[in-house]
């Protein structure tokens, strides 16, 4: 009984330690964002507000903002009236979390050298890929995975966090038959891009550790298992390779 | 009519012309030179205003508008001034010891506000404009317009007083042409003063200050040129000996030029201590270019110390006797003139108007150096100068003979032991 | 403009009374340029219009001035556009512009715009020099105007000039600068300069000075925010305005 509680003690801090952390080391935008439309020209500089004010991504990007650099300016209402009522940058710059859309106007509406900044229309991207060095782990306990963003660095941030992924902690949940599916990483991982999400220890790193939830989920689904492995007995290996049935194959 | 009046001047012009050609081949060959830089400058000028374009040509800009142009043009206006001032103590006010200096001070009086006009002619963009809307359509409060419209009627004058000078029966109507063309000729020089000290808008030259120092630096460049070109003339051109009259008149006006130049570094001091107190900031930023700025150089060696401390001791040196070192004394001081000149134009206007409202547009002096288009268009007003004061000495005999300068002699011989200035 | 501040016993502040004395320009200022006679301009004004309070300080119906929110200001650069293409300013010269101001001390914002423009000066430093009288102030509006015709471009105006406002055209072979766009636009019965109309923050207030109702009058005649000129030391007495908040 003590152990017991102790080990579901343990779990709980796991948990809650481990759950949707987000980067907060340095993020290079290549000097800012400079937005020329409907007027110009107003920065935003991602090193100001990560860096130095400590943001977490998702305070921004999970509805506010798009990922993709200069977007917002194409859209009709991204206006000051918007601001002052909350949306955009208004939702922090209210007077209360920061300064006031409607105060201090030259702090964000410069006069700047386009060669200052980093995204700027009809300019090239910056010269790198946005520098983002943490280990994000997604799920928890046994089942967790260490998504090494520094490896996926050749990619752009909207390549996944467009439709792919939500940056919100918890808004991604993958069960074992979503990894038939083009979701999540399984867009890339099938096989055919990148490697297959068969290969389990690639990610999951310890076999045993995921194995029991394997056996649970087929007993919640009463033979799922059966749909990939022909030998029920052995999950180890597959006989063939799973048919990912009906949608695009990739 | 014609053939009558052909009749009448034909022998002069002739005898002058011939005049002019036994001056020798150096004397030509100077002619000549003066004569091709005087096309030169003119032709410039013409390709800046109306073919090249000001902007193009000119090294004036929005922030500085004027610039060596003007200064050569305030330069011989005021050289004017002073030749017209300096003799009319003379043959106006009545001191006899400058009565040798009359002639040939109102023929350079007239040839230098001419070469003056010459000037500012191919610098204002739109000449002919300004002999219609100038005469119908003045602005009576204008400092620009009342100097321009007086230079004019002093030209008037003095060309009046030249001609009666030549016939000793019109003496009376010499003296009252004469005494018009100094009024109008100071107070024009004082209107020249008064269009930058009027200007509230730059208080390096706004203040009562340049209308007043106008005319004092007139008297002295009239001094200068004086000393300058009278050495000149006999040495140089007609290769004469001085006559007694003549050099005592020389040596009034070289004791004339130590106490002017005594006032001017005066005048200097005190314009450099107030402005440089502090207010308006303007100002003072202004001084500071030309103390230790970029004009430092302009101001300390040329203007200073080749302006008014070595002329001060050649001159001194000399006793008012040593031609020659009262010559170096005055060539040194027309050289330093002309740069004083450019400096006052251009340090008036090299601090920029918002430099107290501290923005980055404003935030750095200006900076001007002359275009070959000016440089040749002042080359030119120069060379129109030096050509008619050589053609003047030929056309008009060295203005030697003159009855005015027999007179002297009389009245020299008739008072015993006159050798210094009273 | 009842002397508020001596009825509260209060001492009056240097703003007000530095207001009170760029107000005060009636006859005294038309006055000074040329000994009082030549250039009286209020007696024209009078004539036409009923003395009272406003009118007798303010010599030009409509006295046209602008007001300028200068913390408002964002650099779109938007009125420098419009000025260019309504007045067909060419590039080698400006009639407005944008003016930046770096405080890299300062707590919060770091710089500031300020635009500049030409200040329609009631005491004007180059009307005065203009040897031909191609430029002068408008009797009627106040304008300080040009006649291209009879400027023989001796650039003494843009000597004068305190506020760099004037330049030299060469399409138009005369002095340029800004006259509120009555040429283009207030003549042909448009109420507002271009910069005006094109300012998006409502930087630019243009109005009617000696009209108790415009905008332009109630933001100069209050006391809680300063209203200040540029180099009002010059002794220029612009109409242009400055203000914050």
């Amino acid at each position: 009984m003590k152990r017991n509680l102790v080990l579901i003690i343990l779990l709980a801090l796991f948990c809650i330690a481990n759950v949707g952390s987000t980067g907060k080391s340095s993020f290079s935008d290549g000097g800012g964002i400079l937005y020329t439309q409907p007027v110009k020209s107003v920065i935003f500089r991602h090193q100001h507000h990560v860096d130095v004010k400590k943001i977490s991504c998702e305070k921004c990007h999970s509805g506010l903002f798009e990922m993709q650099a200069l977007l917002a300016q194409e859209k009709k209402d991204f206006i000051m009236d918007s601001l002052y009522k909350g949306r955009y940058c208004g939702a922090c710059h209210n007077g209360k979390d920061a300064f006031a859309s409607d105060k201090q106007c030259a702090r964000c509406h410069v006069r700047i050298s386009e060669k200052d900044v980093g995204h700027v229309k009809g300019k090239a991207k910056p010269y790198k890929a946005p520098v983002y060095s943490t280990v994000a782990t997604l799920g928890k306990d046994q089942r967790k995975v260490p998504f090494n963003h520094e490896k996926h660095a050749s990619l752009n941030c909207m390549d996944c966090h467009s439709k792919l992924f939500q940056i919100r902690k918890g808004s991604t949940k993958i069960a074992l038959e979503t990894h038939q599916s083009q979701k999540y990483c399984f867009n890339c991982h099938n096989g055919k891009k990148e490697f297959s999400w068969n290969n389990c220890t690639k990610c999951h790193q310890n076999w045993k550790d995921i194995k029991p939830y394997g056996i649970l989920t087929a007993r919640a689904d009463r033979g799922s298992c059966v749909a990939c492995h022909t030998n029920p007995d052995e999950m180890k290996s597959l006989v063939k390779p799973p048919e990912i049935g009906g949608e695009a194959e990739g | 009519m014609a053939d009558s009046g052909k009749k009448r001047f034909l022998p002069h012009i002739k005898s002058a012309f011939e005049r002019v050609l036994s001056g020798g081949w150096i004397y030509l060959l100077f002619v000549g030179l003066f004569g091709i830089f005087l096309l030169i400058g003119i032709g410039a000028g013409i390709h800046a205003l109306f073919i090249a374009g000001s902007r193009h040509a000119y090294a004036t800009s929005r922030e500085i508008p004027v610039a060596i142009l003007i200064a050569t043009y305030v330069f011989f206006v005021v050289a004017s001034t002073g030749l017209c001032l300096v003799s009319s103590l003379g043959h106006v006010f009545g001191v006899e010891n400058f009565l040798p200096l009359a002639k040939r001070c109102v023929y350079l009086a007239i040839i230098t506000i001419l070469s003056g006009f010459l000037v500012i002619g191919l610098e204002i963009e739109n000449p002919f404009r300004m002999a219609i809307y100038n005469v119908i359509s003045p602005n009576f409060s204008s400092n620009i317009w009342w100097m321009g419209t007086l230079y004019g009627f002093a030209v008037v004058f003095l060309t009046i007083e030249f001609i009666l000078l030549f016939n000793e029966a019109h003496h009376h109507k010499a003296v009252i042409a004469g005494f018009l063309g100094v009024i109008t000729e100071v107070a024009a020089n004082s209107n020249l003063g008064g269009v930058f000290a009027m200007m509230h808008g730059r208080p390096y030259w706004y203040g009562p200050y340049f209308p007043v120092y106008f005319i004092l630096s007139a008297l002295i460049t009239g001094c200068a040129f004086i000393l300058f070109f009278f050495f000149l003339a006999h040495k140089a051109v007609n290769k004469k000996p001085f006559m007694e009259s003549t050099q005592t008149a020389l040596k009034a006006v070289s004791k004339l030029t130590l106490l002017l130049l005594a006032v001017m570094m005066i005048f200097t001091a005190w314009k450099v201590l107030t402005t440089s107190v502090g207010s308006p900031a303007a100002a003072a930023a202004a001084l500071s270019v030309l103390t230790e700025g970029p004009y430092s150089f302009n101001f300390w060696t040329i203007e200073i110390l080749v302006g008014m401390v070595i002329p001060f001791v050649l001159i001194l040196a000399s006793r008012g006797r040593n031609l020659t070192v009262m010559f170096i004394a005055a060539v040194m001081m027309i050289f330093s003139l002309f740069f004083t000149r450019l400096d006052m134009v251009v340090v008036g206007q090299i601090v920029p108007q918002y430099f107290e409202v501290g923005v980055v547009e404003y935030s750095k002096l200006h900076t001007y150096s002359p275009s070959i288009h000016e440089i040749l268009v002042v080359l030119g007003g120069i060379s129109f100068c030096l050509l008619a004061f050589l053609l003047g000495e030929k056309v008009f005999s060295g203005f030697a003979d003159s009855p005015q300068t027999d007179i002297m002699k009389e009245k020299t011989t008739d008072v015993a032991g006159v050798e210094e200035l009273t | 403009m009842t002397d508020k501040a001596s009825h509260k016993n209060i001492p009056e502040s240097p703003f007000d009374a530095e207001r009170r004395a760029f107000l005060k320009i009636g006859l005294k200022i038309t006055g000074v340029l040329a000994g009082g006679s030549i250039l009286s301009l209020v007696s024209n004004i009078n004539k036409a219009y009923s003395l009272d309070l406003f009118r007798e300080k303010y010599p030009y119906k409509p006295h046209y001035a602008m007001v300028l929110r200068q913390d408002r200001c964002i650099d779109c650069e938007k009125c420098m556009k419009a000025c260019i293409e309504t007045n067909h300013v060419p590039d080698y010269g400006w009639r407005t512009k944008i003016l930046k101001r770096d405080l890299s001390s300062a707590l919060d914002q770091k710089w500031e715009f300020i635009p500049i423009l030409c200040n329609q000066c009631n005491n004007p430093p180059c009307v005065r020099t203009c040897p031909t009288t191609a430029t002068y102030k408008d009797k009627t509006n106040g304008i300080v105007q040009m006649n291209n015709k009879k400027c023989i471009g001796c650039k003494s105006c843009i000597m004068a000039c305190p506020y760099d406002a004037r330049y030299y055209n060469e399409e138009k072979g005369a002095i340029d600068k800004c006259d509120f766009c009555f040429e283009s636009r207030l003549s042909k019965g448009i109420n507002t300069p271009a910069c005006v109309e094109a300012c998006p923050s409502d930087v630019r207030i243009f109005g009617d000075l000696s009209d108790p109702s415009s905008r332009v009058f109630q933001l100069v005649h209050q006391l809680q925010r300063p209203v200040w000129v540029l180099r009002q030391e010059i002794g220029a007495k612009p109409n242009i305005f400055y203000m914050k908040g």
